[in-house]
């Protein structure tokens, strides 16, 4: 069971709405790369896991995400406080506005609605390690890219500091796969699936 | 952010990431006693919060402020 705690893992303030920035941050609430993503696929996968350390990361990690997909949330509600219709023609939030009004809905910057198909559960874990630090990687180019399109100082900073996360969860990732690799046969670690033996 | 909140954040912060750090090196002792101080110290700092913010967990004070105390993502007016 989850417990939640009423404040944001790393809290902010965004004072100058953007619906510009908005609709390209919220790729990262449901986009294929996204938050909601992440925590649904470790969340996940951790039932077949190999070990008791496995679940243990998947769980924490995929914990740590849904309090980046309540981040991301958050960021993409103050971007778009207060904004006139007219303001929202302007910055092109017209087309999410018509849909959904100022409401948070998963989707990608482009408008394709989160799919579970964004992400994989594959009952393998050396298969599902691999998954996971290549989704590190594709969130962390996401954030890079956002960084690219946003230059509010404050907005920037939080962005930094979700990409920042995708490293030391890629790290993490990484060395659970080094420790169960360990605990294979060294002469063919990628010939059997350590989470179904038969 | 007021300070107390700001050092719930860096203490709880600082759990977190050892908490992963651990999961993948459990062996790590100054990792295990760093991280029961950062826990203690994120406890206490929620203790420390102003009444206004306090209610980060349900039914922490004598009335039910859980849904009167602003919600994370609210702009401070």
């Amino acid at each position: 069971m989850w417990v939640y705690e009423k404040r944001l893992q790393y809290p902010f303030q965004i004072k100058t709405p953007d619906a510009r920035a908005a609709k390209v941050i919220m790729s990262q609430y449901g986009g294929p790369d996204g938050e909601i993503g992440a925590s649904l696929r470790y969340l996940s996968q951790r039932y077949t896991a190999p070990s008791r350390q496995l679940a243990g990361l998947l769980t924490d990690i995929g914990t740590e995400e849904m309090a980046h997909m309540e981040m991301v949330g958050a960021l993409v509600y103050q971007l778009t406080r207060n904004l006139s219709p007219d303001e929202i023609k302007a910055q092109g939030y017209d087309a999410y506005f018509v849909d959904h009004t100022v409401g948070i809905w998963p989707q990608a910057a482009g408008g394709v609605p989160f799919n579970a198909n964004q992400f994989a559960s594959k009952g393998d874990a050396i298969t599902d390690l691999h998954e996971d630090m290549a989704a590190e990687q594709k969130a962390r180019t996401t954030y890079d890219n956002i960084l690219q399109l946003v230059d509010d100082p404050d907005v920037v900073d939080v962005i930094r500091f979700l990409r920042q996360r995708e490293i030391v969860h890629f790290q993490r990732f990484g060395e659970a796969l080094e420790n169960l690799k360990d605990s294979l046969d060294r002469r063919n670690f990628y010939a059997f699936n350590p989470s179904y033996p038969f | 952010m007021n300070q107390a909140l700001r050092n719930l954040t860096q203490a709880a912060f600082y759990a977190d990431e050892l908490r992963l750090f651990l999961d993948t090196h459990p062996g790590e002792q100054a990792a295990l006693d760093a991280y029961r101080a950062a826990a203690r110290q994120a406890a206490q700092a929620k203790q420390a919060l102003p009444y206004a913010v306090n209610a980060l967990d349900a039914g922490q004070n004598d009335e039910w402020d859980w849904t009167c105390t602003p919600w994370p993502w609210e702009l401070e007016e």
